[in-house]
């Protein structure tokens, strides 16, 4: 009993430390919301093998997804005419970091790892996005379906 | 207003609850975990790495919440190259991910995507240890230290909203739980 204690008061001290960044967090993905719309994303992303997978990753960092949750709109963009490798960048970057982690990594982290949190993100969405772009083979189109998670 | 409602709301509702489990893993780690892991964190550099690489490829964490978890690892005293890794590849894939790149995609795509992630993710752990070294510098983090940025009033204030705001989610969510099926836009 006392060892639950014990763990319930540690992660409270961590959840007081990081509750006015979650809000904040929130507050900015509200806003990016309303102006940054991922079904808008899709027209940059024409065709190429570098340029729109440096754009999708781009776009992907700041929004704040969860791996699952990023599922659908990545799907979504390849439907819609991204190649794989823009696909799989956005996947990747998406998730990876978010204005949300971004001030909660600010709040528990140091200066150092909260800005290599995002570019770190962004370095591996390109250059698995474009990997896929040289080394993949295409796939058609997926006809959605709807994925549990 | 469409923006906070959907921060707040959906979004809040996504992300809570895997942000408390986090915030509890923290918590355990932070109480049980040998009170020092440099020692062997500064001998094995590349050992905890891997370690960190095979726990988050699977793991499904979402970047806000692996958060509490890998400054709880720093603060024990692992690398924060090792930890990188985790923030790195514990969001960006997990079981349910590998499998839809594989369904949606092709089994080449996924060998592409697994071993990218893995090798930059390892990459970046490098350079960032790489980094605080050359600073000579030691990984900084608050857990379960107050913070002494914001005052304690202000934070406990949070606290209670962002409870507040997810108690109030969960049991609009429970009113309203008739078909499992999100909107599939998200």
């Amino acid at each position: 009993m006392n060892i639950v204690y014990e763990i319930l008061k540690e992660s409270w001290t961590i959840y007081l430390d990081v509750s006015v960044y979650m809000l904040f967090g929130f507050l900015i993905a509200g806003i990016l919301y309303v102006f940054f719309k991922a079904d808008k994303i899709k027209r940059y992303l024409g065709t190429g093998r570098i340029k729109p997978v440096f754009l999708a990753a781009l776009f992907g960092i700041p929004i704040p997804l969860c791996s699952c949750g990023v599922v659908p709109v990545a799907i979504g963009l390849k439907k819609q005419g991204a190649n794989d490798g823009a696909a799989l960048a956005f996947m990747i970057a998406t998730p990876e970091s978010g204005v949300d982690s971004i001030a909660v990594s600010y709040a528990m982290l140091d200066p150092v790892l909260t800005i290599i949190r995002p570019v770190a993100g962004f370095f591996t969405a390109v250059c698995t996005g474009i990997a896929q772009n040289f080394w993949g083979k295409a796939t058609p189109a997926p006809s959605i379906k709807e994925t549990g998670g | 207003m469409d923006g906070l409602k959907y921060a707040y709301g959906e979004l809040l509702t996504d992300i809570a609850g895997h942000f408390l489990i986090g915030v509890l893993i923290a918590g355990t780690i932070t109480f049980f975990f040998p009170e020092d892991l440099t020692v062997w964190a500064n001998d094995h550099q590349f050992l905890s790495m891997l370690v960190m690489l095979a726990a988050g490829i699977p793991m499904y964490v979402c970047a806000t919440s692996s958060t509490p978890i890998a400054a709880a690892l720093i603060l024990k005293g692992l690398n924060p190259g090792a930890a990188l890794v985790f923030l790195l590849a514990g969001p960006a894939t997990n079981a349910a991910t590998i499998t839809i790149v594989k369904n949606v995609f092709n089994t080449r795509a996924l060998v592409i995507y697994l071993s990218m992630i893995g090798a930059c993710s390892l990459a970046m752990g490098f350079f960032v240890d790489w980094v605080y070294n050359f600073l000579g510098i030691k990984a900084q983090v608050v857990v379960g230290q107050a913070s002494e940025l914001i005052p304690h009033q202000i934070q406990l204030g949070a606290a209670l909203i962002l409870t507040a705001l997810i108690l109030y989610n969960f049991f609009i969510h429970l009113k309203k739980t008739p078909t499992p099926s999100h909107s599939p836009s998200r």
